[in-house]
């Protein structure tokens, strides 16, 4: 070679690496940075491949499980690449091993191990370390010998440059990342207060519209018998047929807000899952193909039946509604997983609830799925995308869900459908779901009653009807005339009806103070707004409770049960309602 | 390879030679339009709009028909396509908006080779050179060139159904094969010197300083004219710039223009503290590469050829001045070991377009792209 040559060959050398090292770490976005390198070197170095392995650890930043594994993260063309990912002792790697950057071309025996890509059955590879956390791969289609040692040498020192630019969009990208997940963990704690904001609004909506409501459908019933034929008949029906439904519209809302769990305890969630399909199997789309994935030996969950058939049903029918009136899956899915923080995150209320084993619900559609966004409104009460609904089914599964302690996550594709997963406690109780004595129509008794309750109408309501049932009634418009009566008279009284929200001394503290007085008491307490504590008062807890708004026909019933019955505290009774064994939460 | 040439190239005569071509399922029709006396674009849109087919073209300085530059006409080519031609827009950004080309990997399915064609004063072409590569890698072949005006004045010229544009490039997909050959025959002269100030196509400063008196300084030696803002085209003509590219030519670059402030314009992107050198050629050598180009096309096994294609710079025809035919005969009798029944017809072009074989495909200038399709 000529000195001219030599000289020459040493700028064009020059000129190339020059070029290329102005080209490094021109970006903090991994792609961009990859592709102002990888660019420049596949034109210079006429190449027709170009591909970057990075560890896992090395772009989470945490140690993985089982081991970490190269991961794929630039390919030029991206097509051509066909595996996303090395173990750590495959061939292209473990040679890296031996001291650096090595070559291998197609007369090599050990050429095929080294391909990762489609169509190559010729021409050379160059591997590079990248720092110890990747590698470079170069290809090039019109080489029939490998690189030489000196080649690989020219391109050491800007190949080690790229990597610590690598080294620096990898930290970029965690600390980009961690702050994503900051914000995202701050919008859903926003999110989760507008929503448990919304929910003491809608309780308390709930609670004051219940009372009404029990003044109006009580005395809609007690009008009834004295309008047999009359004109006034029908409208009087109509009354308690609109009232009827306002008390569903506010068992919704209440269950919302969290605030009508009254009765809970071991529930086994498949046997309810299967009572729901069950029942719903004539609500839901014919062309809904319904699959379960249920754990057999599913441990029970802390909860309250009805109200978890309730989230069971809300999904289900939503999962039809998504499939809008075509062909589709509806997956169930039970079982138990272990929640780890960093996981929680993906769930509505998650922010509250511990790491640790929980038994989750799952009910997946292959239906019409949900633009981004949608499901952060999800929730909302009177939110919905439904030319028909209310906007209150999900809503009322949140305040379920929260007040179940549990948490929610909806994932959802637009035209690929939804998937919705329930977490709940499992119970720390054994035995099955906690009796409940079923109300009948029991026997009444003349007898003294002490009818308590801040609400006038509802108050007088009461009084006419347990008059009508033959007791003697007295009345007490808040807990302290209550207490004094009750200190008074409480050798004649049989039957406290006592209201459990009032102002200054709630029916929770009154009934402690009157089981203090009298431990055998019956009382009944009543609410359209309830603390779902009240059960495990010390000192005992009602003898029955019956939720506003009540027909009077289970008023009477829940008297009758309670005067056969006679001592109280426990087990504690629950009201009916005509429909489904319960009136609606209130 | 069904082609027509329409030396009368009005709007209507265009729909008329369509309509006599065997352009039914599978085909689709490429116009090139020689830019002397063209037709309005919008004219030719929608006259062939009304026809029950697909087409694309563009306008270009000469085309090349039986071995011979046409400056004035237009070339009509059925090629077989199964999809659509793609539109791609926004070669005039910086960042090369790579929604542009959504979906092109489905438009690219069962296809061998890719014909682009490009507005060549766009700023970007190598963006979309570089996402189509990235996305289609070497599934195809790449062919095509730049389209426009040797005024080099910017304005509409490629078209599909849906208008002519500026800035953008048409991309049509064929089922058949190709072999490909890249020349162009220029060699070292002076350098290196480093684009240390440039943009999209436009080079601010070479070494730090101005690039036009860092290049007139450079080329003084060996014209015998004062170089100046006038007389640059006559002179980078002659002298254009290459890029390194290892084991084969540079990949050369061609100023034709100077701006206000010194800045040379260049056909095509020049990156960013990429290291030039200044080239030159004289006719024996850019003739010999065009022969060398066609040569390549017939090596490999023996083929069954369908059509040939050449895309050649018009700056070629202007250096090579009388001397064209004899690059264009050389190339037709090059090909005759494998094509000689199939007419070369062809484009002279603002920039070539070749991935040569499985390469990169990359912009080129001041070369020659040869194609031979085939079963």
């Amino acid at each position: 070679m000529t000195e001219h040559h030599e000289l020459s060959g040493v700028l064009q050398d020059l000129a190339v690496l020059y070029e290329l090292s102005l080209c490094v770490g021109g970006s903090l976005e991994l792609k961009e940075n990859c592709d102002s390198f990888l660019r420049t070197l596949m034109a210079r170095k006429n190449l027709e491949y170009v591909a970057v392995w990075i560890l896992e650890s090395a772009i989470s930043g945490e140690a993985v499980d089982g081991g970490s594994r190269y991961t794929l993260v630039y390919a030029n063309p991206g097509s051509r690449g066909t595996r996303a990912a090395l173990p750590l002792d495959h061939a292209l790697v473990e040679r890296l091993g031996d001291g650096g950057a090595y070559s291998a071309c197609s007369r090599d025996p050990d050429f095929e191990v080294l391909v990762t890509e489609a169509e190559i059955q010729r021409g050379a590879f160059a591997v590079f370390p990248l720092g110890d956390h990747g590698l470079l791969k170069l290809y090039s289609s019109t080489r029939d010998q490998a690189f030489t040692q000196v080649e690989l040498s020219k391109l050491r020192h800007v190949v080690e440059k790229f990597a610590v630019s690598l080294a620096g969009c990898l930290d970029h990208d965690r600390v980009r990342t961690a702050e994503q997940r900051r914000r995202d963990l701050e919008d859903q704690m926003l999110h989760a207060q507008k929503l448990e904001s919304l929910g003491v609004l809608a309780g308390g909506i709930a609670h004051d519209f219940n009372n009404l409501l029990t003044a109006i459908l009580g005395n809609a019933e007690l009008a009834r018998p004295g309008l047999e034929a009359a004109p006034a008949q029908e409208h009087v029906e109509n009354v308690v047929g609109a009232a009827s439904r306002a008390a569903e519209l506010c068992s919704q809302l209440l269950a919302y807000s969290g605030g009508s769990c009254y009765v809970s305890g071991p529930v086994h969630l498949g046997e309810l899952v299967e009572e729901m399909l069950r029942l719903t199997s004539v609500t839901i789309s014919k062309k809904a193909s319904i699959h379960r994935e249920m754990i057999a030996e599913l441990p029970p969950v802390e909860g309250n039946a009805t109200h978890i058939r309730q989230v069971v049903m809300n999904l289900v029918t939503n999962a039809s509604e998504a499939l809008e009136d075509t062909t589709g899956d509806i997956t169930v899915r039970t079982g138990v997983t272990r929640v780890g923080l960093s996981e929680l995150t993906e769930y509505l209320l998650g922010d509250q609830r511990q790491a640790g084993d929980y038994v989750y619900l799952e009910v997946e559609d292959s239906g019409c799925g949900m633009e981004p966004g949608t499901e952060m409104r999800l929730f909302e009460p009177y939110y919905t995308t439904k030319f028909t609904g209310r906007g209150l089914g999900l809503a009322a599964v949140l305040g379920i869900v929260r007040s179940h302690h549990g948490a929610i996550r909806v994932r959802s594709r637009l035209g690929e459908g939804t998937q919705v997963r329930v977490l709940l406690p499992m119970s720390s109780k054994s035995s099955g779901e906690k009796a409940v004595v079923p109300a009948r129509e029991g026997p009444t008794r003349a007898g003294v009653a002490l009818v308590v309750d801040d609400e006038a109408s509802v108050r007088k309501l009461l009084t006419h009807a347990l008059e009508r049932e033959g007791f003697r009634v007295l009345q007490a418009a808040d807990g302290g005339e209550a207490l004094e009566l009750f200190q008074d008279c409480h050798a004649e009284i049989d039957l406290v009806l006592l209201d459990l929200t009032m102002p200054v001394l709630n029916g929770d503290e009154v009934m402690q103070r009157m089981r203090l007085v009298d431990p055998d008491v019956r009382i009944v307490l009543s609410s359209g707004y309830s603390d779902p504590g009240v059960e495990s008062r010390a000192g005992g807890g009602p003898t029955a409770f019956l939720e506003k708004p009540f027909r009077l026909a289970e008023l009477k019933a829940v008297i009758g049960t309670v005067m056969a019955t006679g001592s109280p505290p426990s087990p504690l009774l629950e009201s009916r309602s005509p429909a489904e064994g319960r009136v609606p939460p209130s | 390879m069904d082609l027509r040439l329409v030396t009368e190239p009005t709007a209507s005569n265009l729909a008329g030679a369509a309509r006599e071509m065997e352009l039914g399922p599978g085909r689709v029709l490429a116009v090139l339009l020689a830019e002397e006396d063209r037709p309005d674009l919008d004219q030719v849109v929608a006259q062939l709009g009304r026809l029950d087919l697909e087409f694309w073209g563009a306008v270009v300085p000469s085309l090349i028909y039986g071995a011979k530059a046409v400056s004035r006409g237009a070339l009509l080519v059925a090629l077989e396509a199964e999809t659509q031609p793609v539109l791609v827009r926004g070669l005039e950004r910086e960042q090369f908006p790579d929604s542009e080309l959504r979906g092109i990997e489905e438009s690219a399915r069962g296809a061998q080779t890719a014909i682009v064609l490009v507005d060549g004063l766009a700023a970007n072409v190598s963006g979309l050179l570089s996402e189509l590569f990235t996305r289609l890698g070497n599934r195809v072949n790449y062919i095509g060139g730049g389209a426009g005006s040797l005024s080099l004045e910017q304005s509409p010229c490629v078209f599909t159904r849906d208008g002519a544009f500026q800035d953008a490039a048409v991309i049509a997909f064929c089922k058949q094969a190709t072999r490909l050959g890249v020349r162009h025959g220029w060699s070292h002269l002076e350098g290196p010197v480093v684009a240390t100030r440039t943009k999209g196509n436009t080079i601010y400063e070479l070494n730090w300083e101005c690039a036009f008196e860092v290049y007139r300084d450079a080329v003084a030696p060996y014209i015998d004219l004062e170089l100046s803002h006038e007389n640059i085209f006559q002179v980078t003509n002659a002298f254009p710039f290459g890029i390194h590219k290892e084991g084969d030519e540079d990949v050369v670059r061609d100023p034709v223009a100077v701006g206000k402030d010194g800045e040379l314009i260049c056909v095509g992107a020049v990156p960013e503290n990429v290291v030039l050198n200044i080239l030159r050629g004289d006719a024996e050598s850019l003739i010999l590469a065009a022969g060398q180009a066609a040569s390549d096309c017939c090596e490999g096994p023996p083929i069954r050829a369908r059509g040939s294609f050449v895309v050649d710079c018009v700056s070629r025809t202007l250096f090579l001045g009388d001397e064209f035919p004899r690059e264009l005969g050389m190339v037709r009798s090059r090909l005759d070991p494998i094509a000689a029944d199939e007419p070369l017809c062809g484009m002279l072009s603002l920039g070539e377009i070749s991935s040569d074989g499985e390469g990169f495909v990359q912009f080129l200038n001041k070369s020659i792209v040869t194609a031979v399709f085939h079963d």
